[in-house]
């Protein structure tokens, strides 16, 4: 594990429910938020990661698994473990299509929760790194020039310094200089590399690293 | 006294009404005094005045002796009138002269003279010596005449005719002349009817038949009527006891359905502390075995899980109460209790439909007398059918359950909700068995409540709320109160 602590956002309306939980969290060191509803949760604002969420499906006002349904359809999700006391097949089926990290039925091992919690917060983790790299590769690709990054698109799609050239009517040369700048800025160790980080970076175009509740 | 039965003295006769008319023939005089001193005996014992009138071969001594003989106090009766002997001679042939009228007339004043003076009636006997007289034609008439003059009056007439005497034509006569024909010959008693007689007789029978018949088929009528009914009430106690059967059963049915609906709440009432039971178990473990153990949160976290457990237990008991209270005895319902116990099992399902409850409970209310189970299953159905009645509405959805008095002093409940409303169709088969406007509904929710409510000797209804939505309202006779 690295990075900062992680927080544990537990959403239950059954306070020694919340409360056991908290107890549990924290006898392993991990940082507890407790919530009776989804609403109040919100108006916290508190998002910060890495973390997961510890959601119970029937909450009084918006359910748990209406809740998650919003949170799927949101970019970068907080992980979310949902705990019932009602366990129905149905319910978890749907639960995990929507992305959910595990389905507990109460009352479970305090064991099967703290692992769910460990695997979520992995995940959450994996996901910030991600969404990290993504900033850093956009901030890279925003230092270029346009025509370097003209001629980074043609890079990628592997044409030769001399089309690169007759194409955008320039000489090799100053190709050439052009594509040392673009591997230099981008930091990028092959083409290879280029094309990936290329790649990275048109298919999260439209969204937004690090967005959050 | 008419129509009562004389003892006759003659065996094969035995006991004749009034109005018998006979005659004997008898083969030698030892067998005509044998039967006249029966006959009169018989008379005499029966308080009925003696006529007899005597002729050949009896002479008056003959008739005499035979009486006494058998008669012990026969001077006495004699010397008193009881008994009159007469010679035949004098009394039917006065100057040779058979004059009928004055015969019959002399029969009327004797009878007349015999109820003045207190006997029931009149017993005669008269000796037929005219056989070979030039009267015989006349006598036949006469005799025939008597016969029917003899109708309805207290009076009975032995006419004896002897044997030896009589033709064979003469005898058809006298017999066609009475309604029986007696002979006596040497000691044996032979007995001829009349064909009218054995005619009447046969009628008789036959009438007789037919009234026993009739009698057969009525009492076999009544008979197939009693059976009937018999049946009719053993069909009658069946379908009472069935219904009574149904009765149970129904109860029964509403408290499984009452389990059935509250399993998943009950489920979700006893999960809840289990849960909270078992996490705080691993973390006390944990803050006991971790590095620097924290004894204060292990001490918190025991103390969180006895509460739990006693919340558990609580629900048990709930739960316990609501199975032995459903033995469907009538107790002394306080009806608010049943309804905060009712909500609180039920929070699962108000949760799912993600409704809230308001209670207004007036603390006055009456007791009511009832099954406190079967109550809360009414109330349970009318909630559960206010959460439905909102699915998918926005904002608030509140039902609000009421329990106050009603101006005639009853119990009323009701129980509003913010839903769609009734359509006006649908309200009135809202309580009929199986009617229901939602697809998965079974539609008998409303049916069993109204029954509960009912067998309650309550009334429910259902009208529009206000802004919108439904009130189901129903009232229960306070406790100790006869029902409306």
């Amino acid at each position: 594990m690295s990075g900062a602590p992680a927080t544990v956002i537990v959403i239950d309306d059954d306070p020694s429910v919340r409360e056991a939980i908290r107890s549990l969290l924290r006898s392993v060191g991990l940082a507890v938020e407790l919530f009776g509803t989804v609403k109040e949760f919100v108006d916290s604002g508190k998002v910060q990661g890495p973390g997961c969420l510890v959601l119970d499906i029937r909450l009084p006002g918006q359910s748990g698994l209406d809740f998650h349904d919003e949170l799927a359809r949101a970019p970068n999700r907080l992980p979310v473990i949902f705990i019932t006391s009602h366990g129905d097949i149905q319910m978890s089926v749907r639960a995990m299509k929507a992305g959910a990290v595990d389905f507990l039925t109460k009352p479970f091992r305090d064991q099967d929760l703290l692992d769910a919690i460990q695997a979520a917060i992995q995940r959450d983790r994996a996901r910030m790194a991600e969404d990290a790299a993504l900033v850093d590769l956009r901030r890279r690709s925003a230092e270029l020039t346009t025509r370097e990054q003209e001629v980074m698109r043609h890079v990628v799609r592997g044409r030769a310094n001399k089309e690169i050239a007759h194409e955008l009517g320039v000489s090799e040369i100053t190709v050439k200089a052009h594509r040392g700048q673009v591997m230099r800025k981008m930091g990028a160790r092959s083409v290879a590399d280029l094309v990936r980080m290329a790649d990275k970076l048109e298919t999260t175009e439209h969204s937004t690293p690090g967005m959050r509740y | 006294m008419i129509d009562a039965e004389r003892t006759t003295g003659i065996e094969p006769l035995g006991d004749m009404p009034w109005g018998t008319h006979v005659c004997m023939f008898y083969e030698t005089k030892d067998d005509l005094l044998y039967t006249l001193a029966r006959y009169f005996r018989a008379a005499l014992q029966s308080n009925e005045r003696c006529v007899w009138a005597i002729s050949e071969p009896v002479a008056e001594a003959d008739a005499k002796n035979a009486l006494s003989r058998i008669i012990p106090d026969f001077e006495q009766h004699l010397a008193e009138g009881t008994i009159e002997i007469l010679p035949a001679h004098e009394w039917y042939l006065p100057g040779d002269r058979f004059d009928m009228q004055k015969i019959t007339r002399g029969w009327e004043e004797k009878l007349a003279a015999a109820l003045a003076e207190g006997f029931d009636g009149l017993r005669v006997s008269g000796n037929a010596f005219w056989m070979e007289t030039e009267h015989w034609e006349e006598f036949c008439q006469y005799e025939r005449e008597l016969d029917g003059a003899l109708f309805g009056r207290p009076m009975m007439v032995l006419c004896t005719y002897s044997l030896h005497r009589s033709r064979a034509v003469e005898a058809m006569d006298v017999a066609r002349a009475h309604q029986f024909t007696l002979a006596r010959r040497r000691g044996e008693w032979e007995i001829i009817e009349t064909p009218e007689l054995r005619q009447a007789k046969q009628q008789i029978l036959k009438l007789k038949n037919e009234l026993e018949e009739r009698v057969l088929d009525r009492t076999r009528e009544l008979v197939e009527v009693n059976q009937r009914l018999r049946v009719e009430n053993t069909e009658r106690e069946r379908a009472e006891a069935a219904l009574a059967k149904a009765r149970t059963e129904l109860a029964r049915v509403a408290r499984l359905t009452t389990m059935g609906v509250l399993a998943a709440s009950i489920a979700h009432e006893i999960n809840q502390p289990l849960a909270a039971i078992v996490i705080n178990s691993g973390a006390a473990l944990r803050w006991l075995t971790n590095e620097k153990p924290d004894l204060a949160e292990v001490n918190a976290a025991l103390g969180r899980i006895a509460l739990d457990a006693h919340r558990a237990s609580e629900v048990i008991q709930h739960i316990r109460a609501l199975v032995t209270e459903g033995k469907s005895e009538h107790v002394d319902v306080d009806i608010n209790d049943a309804i905060r116990d009712l909500v609180r099992l039920m929070r699962g399902t108000l949760r799912e439909h993600r409704a809230v409850v308001r209670l207004a409970l007036r603390r006055d209310v009456p007791r009511v007398a009832g099954d406190r189970l079967q109550l809360q299953h009414a109330i349970m159905n009318l909630v559960s059918n206010a959460a439905e009645a909102m699915t998918g509405v926005k904002g608030r959805r509140e039902i609000v359950i009421r329990a106050a008095t009603d101006e005639a002093g009853n119990l009323l409940v009701s129980v509003e909700d913010r839903g769609r409303g009734l359509d006006p169709d649908s309200a009135e088969h809202l309580f009929d068995p199986f009617f229901t406007t939602r697809p998965e509904g079974m539609g008998m929710g409303l049916a069993i409540t109204r029954t509960i409510v009912e067998a309650h000797g309550g009334r429910i209804w259902a009208s529009p709320a206000s802004p919108a939505g439904t009130v189901f309202r129903f009232t229960l006779p306070a406790a100790g109160a006869a029902p409306r």
